[in-house]
């Protein structure tokens, strides 16, 4: 009797343990759930009976991934060590996590008899390190920018600083051009009549007008680049939303988007809208961002007519830009409006959550604003940016 | 009959060197280039500039270093920067010289003309 209290003790003990580590634990035998504690049930949104008496195939998207990571266990197993294995896992919801499985042998000569499985959601580690990587890669991107604008400045100076020359020794009567003609037995008249006939002065002011236009577009690309607004500043959102969208029409990456190159670009910016303090790469970087989303919401569909209206307008305590389009709607996984609990949930498509995540904490912690993301009217979604306005309302 | 003032134009980016010295000579200053600050703080040696039109990123020298190095040969010299750095900002140093913004003349230079006029000023009355 004694030994069947000391027994029973003994098992609440363990029990106890089992369920009350923080960590996600089962026993599983022959690939079956035995036992599963409480943190692992939550982890999965599973109830303990969807879970015991399953295969553990139940987790895995397919049966390569399934069979993988048995057989690797097994393996290990067999040569009487533990295992440690990452791998992805479905929630009931069809949610993937990413899971870092401990496996050890119950008995380790007979392994018949189960293992022990700790499993570690690891899936917001996994999606800060991504972050970082992005991160870094932007910074070098930046570097390169910052450099590259640099050396176009010098040869766009090159060119339109030539161009001048061009123009003042075939356009102007300079005692040196006069002096040169003279000595080519030609008339500087006949010069400037050539010239004119031949349309070169206007092709010379062509030149002109696309290297200014050229240093314009460098000098935008740099800003953007490279931040200059050391402290938040007042902007005119209608004249700083035009020059984002002309540097958009420069992007690589939205223009190899095919998607794009046929999606009508509206702008319905209401006129006297108020300024917004802010820094100007703040701006930029989340209007790229949302277009990027935008432009991703019509690959792979059918779209008749792709739009993507951008509304500025004056809202009840400041200034409000949405971002609407008509491609596919974003995944139920992005409809929250708490986006400060969202990491990039993966499997939304390459770029779209880490480009709403970005925008949402440059939107919340930079710019002092608010993000929501809703169904379209039709098709699409509809992305609102709430901002306060400068101190005082300047317009 | 007044003197050509004379001007010294350093810049590796011969387009740049090139396009500066012409027009400038059309419009009747005295021209020498050099390729590099070494080359320039010989020419300042050899001959007196009444301005010298430095760009900042030069392959032997900082254009900073250049400028105070080149005051120390010929203070009455005035000498402008010629950056393409949309964000050059004057250093103290610089600014202890006399330089000051409207010494800074940013690539490219999209209208000669009135560029070769601020110079004519600039080079009457030296740093300061």
């Amino acid at each position: 009797m004694a030994d069947d209290d000391a027994l029973e003790q003994s098992e609440a003990f363990i029990t106890s343990i089992f369920h009350s580590t923080p960590s996600g634990l089962g026993i599983v035998r022959n690939n079956v759930f035995e036992r599963v504690n409480d943190p692992l049930c939550g982890m999965l949104d599973y109830l303990p009976s969807d879970l015991i008496g399953a295969n553990t195939r139940l987790l895995y998207a397919d049966d390569d991934a399934y069979l993988q990571v048995t057989l690797e266990i097994e393996q290990q197993l067999e040569q009487g060590t533990s295992c440690c294995l990452e791998t992805e896992w479905r929630c009931r919801n069809g949610m993937a996590i990413d899971v870092l499985l401990r496996a050890a042998a119950l008995c380790p000569t007979n392994l018949d008899a189960g293992m022990s499985l700790g499993v570690l959601d690891i899936t917001a580690r996994k999606q800060q390190a991504e972050l970082a990587y992005l991160l870094d890669k932007h910074l070098a991107k930046n570097r390169l920018a910052a450099g590259t604008t640099h050396e176009l400045r010098n040869l766009v100076a090159g060119m339109i600083q030539s161009n001048q020359v061009i123009g003042n020794r075939l356009q102007t009567e300079l005692p040196g051009n006069l002096a040169v003609a003279q000595d080519c037995d030609i008339e500087f008249d006949a010069i400037r009549h050539y010239i004119e006939q031949r349309k070169i002065s206007r092709m010379i002011a062509a030149i002109d007008n696309a290297g200014k236009r050229a240093i314009q577009l460098i000098e935008r690309t740099r800003r953007f680049s490279h931040t200059e607004d050391i402290s938040p500043r007042p902007y005119n959102l209608v004249e700083l939303l035009d020059e984002v969208l002309e540097l958009a029409a420069t992007d690589s990456t939205l223009n190899k988007n095919e998607f794009f190159a046929k999606t009508q670009l509206v702008r319905e910016f209401a006129p006297n809208t108020p300024w917004v303090s802010c820094k100007r790469g703040d701006i930029e970087q989340v209007v790229l961002n949302l277009l990027y989303l935008s432009a991703e919401s019509f690959s792979g569909i059918d779209a008749d007519s792709p739009m993507i209206i951008i509304r500025l307008k004056k809202a009840s305590s400041g200034v409000q830009i949405e971002f609407e389009h008509n491609g596919t709607d974003l995944p139920d996984s992005l409809q929250r409006r708490d986006f400060g609990n969202l990491y990039p949930p993966p499997h939304v498509g390459a770029g779209i959550a880490p480009s709403l995540w970005v925008s949402y904490f440059v939107v919340a912690q930079k710019l002092g604003g608010k993000m929501d993301v809703e169904r379209a009217a039709g098709n699409g979604a509809k992305i609102t940016i709430r901002l306060p306005t400068t101190q005082g309302g300047e317009s | 009959m007044t003197r050509n003032a004379h001007i010294l134009i350093v810049d590796d980016e011969a387009p740049i060197r090139e396009s500066l010295a012409f027009f400038l000579e059309d419009c009747d200053f005295a021209v020498s280039t050099a390729e590099t600050a070494e080359a320039a703080l010989h020419k300042l040696q050899e001959k007196r500039c009444d301005a010298v039109l430095v760009d900042m990123r030069l392959p032997d020298m900082d254009g900073e270093t250049f400028v105070r190095q080149g005051f120390k040969l010929s203070p009455t010299t005035a000498f402008l920067i010629h950056t393409g750095s949309a964000d050059f900002i004057l250093s103290p140093e610089l600014r202890a010289l006399g330089l000051s913004p409207a010494h800074v003349f940013f690539k490219p230079i999209t209208n000669l003309n009135a560029f070769a006029e601020s110079l004519r000023k600039l080079a009457s009355t030296g740093v300061g």
